[in-house]
Order: C-alpha cells, then sequence, then structure tokens
C-alpha cells in the first residue's frame, strides 16, 4: 500500500542499483511533470530494469517503506540467537525477539522492514531460483518474501528457537511456490491458489469452473510434489533435510479432502503446520493490508479458514506469544 | 469412541478364559473370540490371545504369525520382550487395564488401528500440562526437569518419566545416528484423570522391526544401545509405539498410572504399524501451552525419590497393617541413632479399628526384647488390639530396668502410655537410683565373692587396697554405663512423648475431618441407647448364652446401622480428600495466573528498561562522536601551526629511524653470520655452499670487470670526444679567425652573397658536427647511466646474497666477509671512477655549452653580416 504522508527522496539509478529488493514506491517524473509510479516495496529489481535507466542515468523519486533502524535490530537480533547454545538461552532469546515483533508492529512500522531482515539473514536460495519465481510472477515473489518472513514469526512463538531451524523453515516458505514456476503457469493458477487461501479446498473447483485447461490444472496440482522434487535437489541448503517434507503438506486440509496426499489433520506436526499457516497466511495479491498493521491482521485471521487447515494449534500459539488475545480464539475450528 | 470396526477381527483365545470387563468389551465391539478348547472351527484369525506364556516360538510356528500377520495379544507380562516382538507379539495388556478407563480405549486403539501425533488424538481428553520442542537430543535438561515436575505435582513417579525420557531419547538419537529419525522432536505431556501420559513424535524413514528389537534387550550391559528401549518400556506402565508409514512419522507414548493394582502387577505394551491411520476428531485436547509463555519455578522433589532399604533394615521391618487397601497415613519423626537420630515411622489409619503404630529406631536393637505393650486406642480399645511398638536402645540394657517400667506402670495401675510426665520425673528420681543401687549392691557381693575378699579375711591390706581401686573403677564404669542408660531411656520416652503428641494431633485431625459428620442430639441418643442395648445384649450373652430372634434383628439393625454410618463417614472423607485437591489445584492456578502476570509486568519493564539502555547508549555513543570530533578539531588546528617545523622535525625523525632500523639490520645480520653454529657432518653441503659463493665472487668480479671495461671505453670515447671538442675549438679559432678577416673585408667592400653562402655553408657543417658531437655526448651519458645501473644491480645482487646466504662456518662467513670487503673496496672504486667520469662530462658539459654559445654568437654575427650586405637583384653571387 502506497503510504499517505510519503517522504520522496531522489534516487539516482547507480544507487537504486545497489539494492536487490525494492524497499519503497518507485516513481519516475517526466519532463512534462508527470509522476509515474514504477516499483511497489517487495519487487526484485531486474537487471534488465537496471539497463535500461542506467544508460539514460535517470534519477527516481523514491519513497522508502523499510524502518532501517527496525530491521538493523532485527539483523541483530537473529546474529545473537545463532550463537546461543544452551536452551534456556535460546529460548530467552526468541522471546526477546518475539517481544521487539509485537512492540515494533504496534507501531505503524512496515512490515518489509522485517521480511528483509529475514531475507538478509535467512535466505540461501540460489539467487536464479528466486529470478526465476520472480519473472513467472512478480506478486509470486513477493507474496513468497512475506509468507517466509511470517514462517520466521510463527516458528519463533512455537516454541522452535534454533537458528538452523528457523533457517529452514524460512527457505522452505520461500521456495514453497517454486513448484508453480513452470511453463503454464497463469492467471488461472494463481488464483487458484487465492481461492484455496480463501476457502480452503476450493482452488480445483474454481479452475475447473473457470474453464481453466488440463496442463494449468496439472500445475496447480502437482506443484507440492514439484517442490518436493525441487528442494530433494537441493536438500544440501537445509541443516535438517527431514523438513523438506513439510512442501508436500501445503495442501492438506483438516478434513483429509487435501491434496497430494488426503493427510488428516490428526497427522499433521508442528512443524508443518508452520510452514502450512506461514503460506495460507499471505495471498498473490497486488497490494497488503497487513503491510502496516500485521498484529490486527494476524489476530483478525478468518476463524473458517483455521478449522479447514490443519493449524489450528500452531496459529493458537502464534496468537498467544503475541500476546492474550488467543483467548478469544481458543474456539476457532 | 464408538469408531466401528474396520475389519472383522476374529482373535483366538488360548487364555482359558477371560474376565468379566474384556469379555464384555468383545462382545459390545462384535468381535468373535474361539476357545479352541470350546469351539474346534478354523478361522483367518487376526490376533492371537495368550496369557502366562513366555516362549512364543510355538504358537508362531504353529500359526504363522509373521507370514499372516496375526498378532499376538499377552494379557500377562513376557519376559523377553524381544521375542515377543519378533514372534509378532504386538499388545502386552493386563485384564486389569479394562477397570481402569483407559483400557478399552487402548484395545480401541490397537483392534480399530487409530493413532494421531498429538496427545488428545491418541488419548482421549488429555489435557495438555506441556509441550516442547527438541532440536538437540543433548540438550533438553531444562524441559526435562520441567516435566518431571509436573508429574510430582500430579502425584506420579517423577523418576519413571525421568527414565523413560532420557533412555527413550538416546535410543532416537541411535536411530538418527542410523539416517532412520529426523528431528525435530515434539513431546507433549499431561493427564487424564489418574492417568499421566508422555508423547513423542518425530519424522522416521524405513524403519523396521529390527531397529525396535535391537534395543529392547533384556540384558543390561556396557552397550546401553542395546537396552535403551527397554529400559524406556520398563519404567513406564504403558507403553505405545506406533509407526504411521503413510505420512513417515512414529508416535511413542508412555502412561503412568496411580492405580497401584496396575503399578504393581502390570505394564502394558503396544506395537502398532499403522499404514493408514485415521484420526479422532471427537476427543479434543484441554488447553494449550507454550514454554515462551509459561515458566513457572522449579521445586526440589528431591524428597520423592527414596532408595529401597538395605537387607538389614528389611530385614526389622515389619508390615503393620492399618486397615484395609486404602492410602496410608504416613508421619516421619526425625531423630538421632543414639539419642537424636532416631527415625520413628508411624503408619496406621485414624477411623481404622485397628490401628498400629510403629516406631522404628537403633537398627541393631532387638525388639523382642525390648518391646512395650502400650494401649494407644483413641476411642479406649482392649488392649492388644491397638500396639505401639517402640524400637529403642541396645540389647544389652538391664533387664532390671526393662522390667522396673513395667512394674512401675502396674504400680501406679496405668498402661505405659498413659503414663504422664510427672510419672516419668518420678521413675527418673526414684526408681533409677533405687535400680542403680541394688544393681551396684549385686556387683559388689560378686567381686566379693570372686576376689575372696571376705570380712574374715586376714590378707594385708595393700592387696586390698589395690582390690578396692580395682573394685571402685569397675564401679564407675558401671555407673557410667547405667548414666548412658539413663540418658537413652529418657530419650525414649521423651519419642514417646513426641509419639503421643503426633497421635493426638492425628486424632485432632480426624476429630476435625469427622466434624461434618458429627451425629445430631438424635443421633446421639440413638448411639446411647445402642451402647445401653450393646451392653444389655452383653448381659444376656454372659448370662444365657443365646440371643433372642428379636434381639437378633435388633443386632443385626444396629450393625447395619453402624456399617451405614461407617460408610457415610468414609463418603465425607473422600469428598473432603477432592475438596482439597480441588483447593490445592485452584490456588496453584491462580498462583500461575499471578506469575504469568508478574512474568508479563517484568517483561514490560525489561523492554522499557532495553528501551532506555538503548537510547542511553546512543546519548553516550553520540557524546563520544561529538568528544572525538572535537579532539580532531584541536589536534588539526594544533596541526596547522606546527605544519613545518613538524613536518621537518617528522623527517629528521623518520630519517633517524631509517638509519636506527639500517643499523640494527647490519647488527642483526652480522649476529646471524657470527652466531651460526657448526653442524658437523654437513661437508657437502658447505662445499656446495664455497662453490656457489665462489662462482657468485667470480660473477661479481666478471661484473666489475665488465664495469671497468665500460668505463675504459667510456674513458676512451671521452677522450675522443674531447679530442674532437679540441678539433671543434681549433676550427671554431680558425672560423673565428676567418669571420675576423671577412668582418674587416666587409667593412672594407661590400660583402658578397657568396661569402655569406660560404658563411652558411660553414655553418651548416659546425651544426653538423656539434650535433654529432651532442649525439655521442648522449650515447656517453646512457652508457654511463647503464653502467652505474649495473653496478647497483651487482651491488644489491651481491647485497641480497649476503642476506640469504647463511653460511654454516665461522670460515666460511671470515671468507664471505672478505669477499664482501673486496667488492666493496671495488665499489668503491668503480665509484670514485665514476665520480671522476662525472665530473669529465660535466667540464665536456660546460665546454659544449660554451661552444653553443660561440655557435650562437656566430650565427648571430652572421646574420648581421647578411642584413648589413647590400641586397643587389641580379648581382652573381662571389664563389666561397
Amino acid at each position: 500500500m502506497k503510504p499517505t504522508n510519503e517522504k520522496i527522496i531522489s534516487l539516482p539509478i547507480k544507487d537504486f542499483a545497489k539494492k536487490i529488493i525494492c524497499d519503497g514506491h518507485l516513481y519516475l517524473r517526466s519532463k512534462e511533470g508527470r509522476k509515474f509510479y514504477l516499483m511497489k516495496p517487495g519487487i526484485m529489481i531486474d537487471e534488465s530494469f537496471i539497463k535500461k535507466h542506467a544508460t539514460n542515468q535517470t534519477v527516481f523519486e523514491y519513497s522508502p517503506v523499510i524502518d532501517d533502524t527496525v530491521a538493523a535490530q532485527f539483523t541483530t537480533q537473529f546474529r545473537e540467537l545463532k550463537y546461543l547454545q544452551f536452551e534456556k538461552d535460546l529460548r530467552l532469546k526468541t522471546q526477546d525477539i518475539v517481544a521487539f515483533f509485537k512492540g515494533t508492529f504496534e507501531r505503524d512500522v512496515h512490515f518489509l522492514s522485517f521480511a528483509m531482515a529475514c531475507y538478509n539473514e535467512f535466505c540461501a536460495l540460489p539467487s536464479e531460483d528466486l529470478k526465476k519465481m520472480h519473472e513467472t510472477d512478480l506478486h509470486l515473489f513477493r507474496k513468497s518474501l512475506y509468507s517466509a518472513a511470517f514462517a520466521v514469526i510463527v516458528g519463533f512463538t512455537n516454541d522452535f528457537y534454533h537458528y538452523p531451524m528457523i533457517k529452514d523453515f524460512y527457505n522452505l516458505t520461500l521456495g514453497l511456490d517454486l513448484g508453480l514456476c513452470e511453463s503454464h503457469y497463469s492467471y488461472f493458477v494463481a488464483e487458484a491458489c487465492n481461492h484455496e487461501n480463501q476457502n480452503p479446498g476450493s482452488g480445483q473447483v474454481w479452475m475447473r469452473g473457470e474453464g481453466a485447461s488440463e496442463m494449468e490444472l496439472n500445475v496447480f496440482l502437482k506443484h507440492p510434489e514439484n517442490g518436493y522434487k525441487y528442494f530433494q535437489e537441493h536438500a544440501e541448503l537445509f541443516a535438517y533435510p527431514e523438513l523438506i517434507e513439510v512442501v508436500l503438506y501445503q495442501h492438506e486440509l483438516s478434513n483429509g479432502k487435501g491434496f497430494p496426499r488426503g493427510i488428516p489433520k490428526g497427522q499433521v506436526s508442528s512443524w508443518e503446520a508452520v510452514v502450512i499457516l506461514a503460506s495460507s497466511l499471505v495471498e498473490i495479491r497486488d497490494e497488503y493490508k497487513f503491510e502496516t498493521e500485521v498484529l490486527s491482521y494476524l489476530f483478525a485471521f478468518e476463524n473458517k479458514k483455521l478449522a479447514d487447515i490443519p493449524v489450528h494449534r500452531v496459529y493458537q500459539k502464534l496468537c498467544m506469544g503475541l500476546g492474550d488475545i488467543f483467548k478469544l480464539k481458543e474456539n476457532a475450528g | 469412541m464408538d469408531k466401528m470396526v474396520k475389519n472383522q477381527i476374529i482373535i483366538l483365545n488360548l487364555t482359558g478364559g477371560l474376565s468379566v470387563e474384556l469379555s464384555n468389551y468383545f462382545v459390545a465391539k462384535n468381535i468373535l473370540i474361539v476357545d479352541p478348547e470350546v469351539d474346534s472351527s478354523s478361522h483367518e484369525w487376526t490376533h492371537i490371545l495368550t496369557k502366562d506364556m513366555n516362549d512364543f516360538t510355538k504358537v508362531s510356528e504353529l500359526h504363522q504369525t509373521i507370514e499372516k500377520d496375526i498378532r499376538i495379544i499377552s494379557l500377562t507380562p513376557v519376559e523377553d520382550l524381544q521375542h515377543f516382538v519378533v514372534s509378532n507379539g504386538k499388545l502386552i495388556l493386563d485384564e486389569l487395564w479394562m477397570r481402569n478407563s483407559l483400557g478399552a480405549f487402548i484395545l480401541d486403539k490397537f483392534l480399530q488401528e487409530f493413532g494421531g501425533i498429538t496427545l488428545g488424538d491418541n488419548y482421549p481428553t488429555f489435557k495438555e500440562k506441556g509441550s516442547f520442542v527438541i532440536t538437540n537430543p543433548f540438550n533438553t535438561g531444562e524441559y526435562l526437569d520441567r516435566m518431571v515436575q509436573s508429574a510430582y505435582l500430579d502425584g506420579i513417579s517423577g523418576l519413571s518419566i525421568k527414565t523413560f525420557f532420557d533412555h527413550l531419547v538416546m535410543y532416537l538419537t541411535g536411530l538418527k545416528t542410523k539416517g532412520k529419525m529426523g528431528m525435530p522432536i515434539e513431546v507433549t505431556y499431561g493427564y487424564f484423570e489418574d492417568v499421566f501420559g508422555v508423547q513423542l513424535h518425530f519424522f522416521t524413514k524405513d524403519l523396521i522391526l529390527e531397529d525396535v528389537t535391537s534395543s529392547l534387550s533384556s540384558t543390561i550391559s556396557k552397550q546401553a544401545e542395546k537396552y535403551l528401549l527397554n529400559i524406556a518400556v520398563q519404567s513406564s506402565d504403558f507403553f505405545d509405539f506406533t509407526l504411521l508409514r503413510e505420512v513417515n512419522k512414529t508416535v511413542i507414548t508412555g502412561l503412568w498410572t496411580k492405580d497401584e493394582r496396575i503399578k504393581a502387577e502390570n505394564r502394558g505394551l503396544l506395537f502398532n504399524d499403522l499404514s493408514a491411520a485415521a484420526s479422532i476428531t471427537s476427543y479434543p485436547t484441554e488447553g494449550i501451552t507454550s514454554f515462551q509463555v509459561n515458566d513457572p519455578p522449579l521445586n526440589d522433589f528431591s524428597d520423592k525419590v527414596v532408595l529401597p532399604p538395605s537387607p538389614k533394615e528389611e530385614e526389622h521391618k515389619q508390615t503393620i497393617s492399618g486397615g484395609k487397601e486404602e492410602a496410608p497415613f504416613v508421619q516421619t519423626i526425625s531423630g538421632s541413632e543414639t539419642e537424636d537420630e532416631i527415625i520413628n515411622l508411624i503408619k496406621g489409619k485414624i477411623e481404622e479399628e485397628e490401628e498400629v503404630f510403629r516406631i522404628a529406631g537403633n537398627k541393631s536393637f532387638d525388639v523382642e526384647k525390648f518391646a512395650y505393650r502400650v494401649s494407644s486406642g483413641i476411642e479406649g480399645k482392649t488392649k492388644g488390639d491397638d500396639v505401639l511398638k517402640i524400637k529403642s536402645l541396645k540389647s544389652d540394657l538391664p533387664d532390671a530396668i526393662k522390667n522396673s517400667f513395667q512394674e512401675f506402670a502396674l504400680k501406679l495401675n496405668k498402661s505405659v502410655n498413659d503414663i504422664s510426665e510427672s510419672d516419668l520425673e518420678a521413675f527418673k528420681e526414684v526408681e533409677i537410683p533405687r535400680i542403680i543401687k541394688d544393681t551396684t549392691k549385686k556387683i559388689d557381693t560378686k567381686f566379693n565373692i570372686l576376689v575372696g575378699n571376705d570380712k574374715n579375711s586376714t590378707e594385708a591390706p595393700k592387696d586390698n587396697e589395690k582390690l578396692l581401686e580395682l573394685k571402685i573403677t569397675g564401679i564407675n564404669a558401671e555407673n557410667e554405663n547405667l548414666k548412658n542408660k539413663i540418658k537413652t531411656l529418657m530419650t525414649e520416652v521423651k519419642i514417646l512423648k513426641d509419639s503421643k503428641a503426633k497421635m493426638a494431633e492425628i486424632h485432632s485431625k480426624a476429630v476435625q475431618a469427622s466434624a461434618e459428620t458429627q451425629p445430631t442430639m438424635a443421633q446421639q441418643s440413638a448411639a446411647k441407647l445402642d451402647n445401653a442395648f450393646k451392653e444389655q445384649i452383653l448381659e444376656k450373652m454372659n448370662s444365657q448364652k443365646t440371643l433372642s430372634e428379636q434381639d437378633t434383628k435388633k443386632l443385626a439393625a444396629l450393625m447395619e446401622k453402624e456399617a451405614k454410618f461407617l460408610q457415610e463417614s468414609r463418603d465425607h472423607e473422600v469428598q473432603l480428600k477432592k475438596l482439597q485437591i480441588e483447593t490445592s489445584q485452584k490456588e496453584t492456578f491462580v498462583a500461575q495466573e499471578m506469575e504469568k502476570l508478574n512474568r508479563v509486568a517484568k517483561s514490560k519493564d525489561l523492554m522499557i528498561t532495553k528501551a532506555k539502555e538503548g537510547f542511553t547508549k546512543i546519548l553516550e555513543q553520540k557524546d563520544l562522536e561529538i568528544k572525538s570530533i572535537n579532539d580532531k578539531l584541536a589536534a588539526a588546528s594544533k596541526a596547522m601551526a606546527n605544519n613545518q617545523t613538524q613536518n621537518q622535525a617528522q623527517k629528521i625523525r623518520d630519517l633517524e629511524k631509517q638509519i636506527v632500523n639500517h643499523e640494527k639490520m647490519i647488527e642483526i645480520y652480522k649476529s646471524k653470520i657470527g652466531q651460526k653454529p657448526v653442524v658437523k657432518g654437513e661437508d657437502d653441503l658447505l662445499k656446495d655452499d664455497n662453490k656457489r659463493l665462489q662462482l657468485l665472487t667470480n660473477q661479481m668480479k666478471n661484473q666489475l670487470e665488465m664495469a671497468k671495461k665500460e668505463t675504459t671505453k667510456y674513458q676512451e670515447r671521452v677522450a675522443s670526444d674531447a679530442a674532437a671538442i679540441n678539433a671543434l675549438k681549433v676550427d671554431k679559432s680558425k672560423l673565428e679567425q676567418q669571420l675576423k678577416k671577412e668582418a674587416q673585408d666587409i667593412k672594407r667592400e661590400t660583402v658578397s652573397n657568396l661569402n655569406v653562402q660560404q658563411q652558411e655553408q660553414d655553418m651548416k657543417k659546425l651544426k653538423a658536427q656539434y650535433e654529432f658531437l651532442e649525439k655521442q655526448f648522449n650515447e656517453g651519458q646512457q652508457r654511463r647511466k647503464d653502467v652505474e645501473l649495473k653496478l647497483q644491480e651487482a651491488l644489491k645482487g651481491q647485497k641480497k646474497d649476503a642476506i640469504v646466504e647463511e653460511p654454516s662456518t665461522k670460515g666460511k662467513a671470515a671468507h664471505l666477509e672478505a669477499n664482501v670487503r673486496k667488492l666493496t673496496q671495488d665499489l668503491v672504486e668503480t665509484r670514485n671512477q665514476m665520480a671522476e667520469m662525472k665530473k669529465e662530462t660535466n667540464k665536456l658539459r660546460l665546454d659544449k655549452t660554451s661552444l653553443q654559445n660561440q655557435i650562437d654568437k656566430m650565427k648571430k654575427d652572421a646574420e648581421k653580416v647578411k642584413a648589413a650586405a647590400p641586397k643587389t637583384p641580379g648581382t652573381p653571387g662571389k664563389a666561397a
């Protein structure tokens, strides 16, 4: 979402080229004085875009959204966690991070501050694969960036304190939709994912109703397995390669009618639910309401949706970690 | 829970007979169970039920249990778990479990093959008390402590849970090493009614039966890996190992119950391999926990860990029944072994008819020799029913004292238990000295008889004195002994009094507890009537020996009434206990809530403090920055003021430093050369070194010679150049003369163009000569530079070699030094020559300059002449 009281600064292309992910709103003013909106926060900065503007030595108008101090503080906290050994120290540090998260996002701090800190600290996926995702759909990349950041905070609040495990959660969530980045990815596939998110189990039905092709359906239905294959090929990226199986759970439902395996709720572990919940929290959208009001967004997560996906317990613990509001949600599902 | 059985279950019953509960269960679940002794029909068995069987080989072979996947259920514990599991043994469940609410559920779970990964899915309505995640199996201490704490608070033996968990986690670590298990392990623990459960679930891959059986050995050996799982199984009351193949997960559950029967008689075991498990959603988990949120303090439960008694203690221990099977009332009184260290254990029940109190004390004391029967009934029981045993003092206490206390009590017409404090004082003041006196008298007499010291004796008085001394010593010793024994007796009496006090306390508690059940006035009057009736009956019995029908009926009614009253009082007591438990639970809950709130407040405080600290740090940083900037400014201004002098001083300092460094280097090299030790047996190396040095010296010499030759050549050239310059000078003088002549001619007559041309040609010639000379001069300069460079290189090489080479002998070093000196001399000579050459060159340069000036002058003159000569066009020029 574009801020109402944005602070615009001039940003020459050479400075903008230093960024990997756009952390603000980017504008270009024409000779006539008209202002064009070029890029939104959370979008990967394309090489061709840089080349194009480098020749013209463009100077953009830029409105940064992230709070550098907050991002740096999160990074420091992650680093501190990384070098702790004992369980109690890890737990206390995690508590600190969760408390800091809560304190930070009670103010109007942009969620990208946290997402960028997480990306810089935990991202281990090859940049080519991320580019591939970005090229497939830049909103898909943006969704992955945000949901991966959610995986970190969900993991912390669910008693996962170990840095390598959190890092694995991050990368699994970030690359969860890499299975979608096939040649037949289309608007239908993206929308099916959104429908699946809004009303779990409805994605396939919606695609058929809209007349999506079999190939598109195939991309949608096979993407957990494709993602699983991808991660198996890149198992060296993970501290706990056995966690790769988590990818197969992303579209499982509480009633056992999810895909690809139809696993009932009682057999979904908390580590799987962390990734499922994080993925469910973000849709493939152009704009996100939660960017500036994360906490209220998390607490207002729809009950019906929670009943359908096997993440109720993990969600409760998330709310518990972020405040006492979980009590209101206790009967959800 | 009433989930329908998926496939037809047909069980072969080899037990001979089933309990009512179990039979009812099978009937209710519509499970066909066939007893071969009754029904000889054959079926496709799905399960075999056994009892008191330890060798399953025959059953396994006969029914092909493994091939046909017929699962064996044992209703009694098996000796060799490994063998049982290998024979496709899947469940051990005592029939007593069926009296517990969990029994039917365990059977449901096993026969219907369902299971989930959460405790609530696996076992009904379990209330979660805590959960945690293990990522590092060697970093679980705190979680385990908290779990054990929780178990103790629920009245479950935390020690068993600790043993179970430790061994299980290590077993899982072994599986991880085998690559068959993956982290994390999620642990949940909670309780349901009187059952405490711990559940672990984790990722497993390709787990086979051998992975389980290999760690089930019942032999304890150095290789803990072989029996880890067995210890875990044996530590729990029920052990459930369920493999969920479809999702590559394994769930292990341990259950502990407060039910004494199950604890004492049986343990259960369940191995389930579920391929397509269904979960139960009708048993939701009550509550949810997080270690991040709940962080209660840890209490010390050391007193809950009681080691079994040593064999000696076991010998003296007597089981004293305190009534029927109910929770015993245990009270411990601490004391010392001889005086204070006497531990008294009073065990009994308040409301029971037969109250027995046992005071255990000195280990070596013979209870049978010194045991007092004391009436201790709360409501005045008949003698002998209530027994208070005092176990104390050693067996050497004189019979006189032992018996005197009883006699004393009899004298007072009281039982030992009823003896008051004043009576005890009287016993101490009057009876004990009398006993001692009597005893001394007896010893005296015995002594006299022994030594023959009669009154009529006529032996020497000296011997008598000695004997008397001996006697006194003996008496004193005896006195000391007696005093000690009195002390012990007093302690004993003290303990007795303490015991009485405790009993009174117990009694008061009992009275308090039964306050609610106090009979009303009517009941009291009825009780009075009952007592009167009782007396009547007793009288009748004494007199007539028989009872009338009416009396019998009345007696029966009375007994029924009493039984009812007793039952009511028990019910009330149970209710009271429940209330007490509820109150304590509520208190705990309130305390937890308070703690939680405190924690929240603390965390907020912490955040504020941290924020404050952060700001303070930032401010401090800023201050430091400002300070450093100020310092920099001051330094810069100072530097500006003293720039020049500083620069010079700096340069001087640098130069001095360089000089010092060079001097140091020279010293180091010198010392290196001097200190190098002589190593015998390295002649070859030395020779090589010498050769190399000689070669180097030769090379240097050659270079020097070359340089000399070059210098000579250069000198020759310089000489030739000088000759040329002389020739030029001669030419110049000639030309000057010519110029003079011509100038005169010009003055005298008009100068013709031919002369000018001639002059021009001369000028050209001179210029060419000059250029040639200049070229030669430059070449000479270049050569000189080359020679200089070569010399420098040679010098460098010499220096380098001097550094690199590390001669290993003093002789070699001296030789080298000589070489260096020679080379240095050569170098100095060469340098001198070079300096001379430079001087020569400078001279030549000066000459050249003067020559150039002359040429210029001549040119100017020539131009002047040209300019002065009248230009007559068409006039032919004169030939030169």
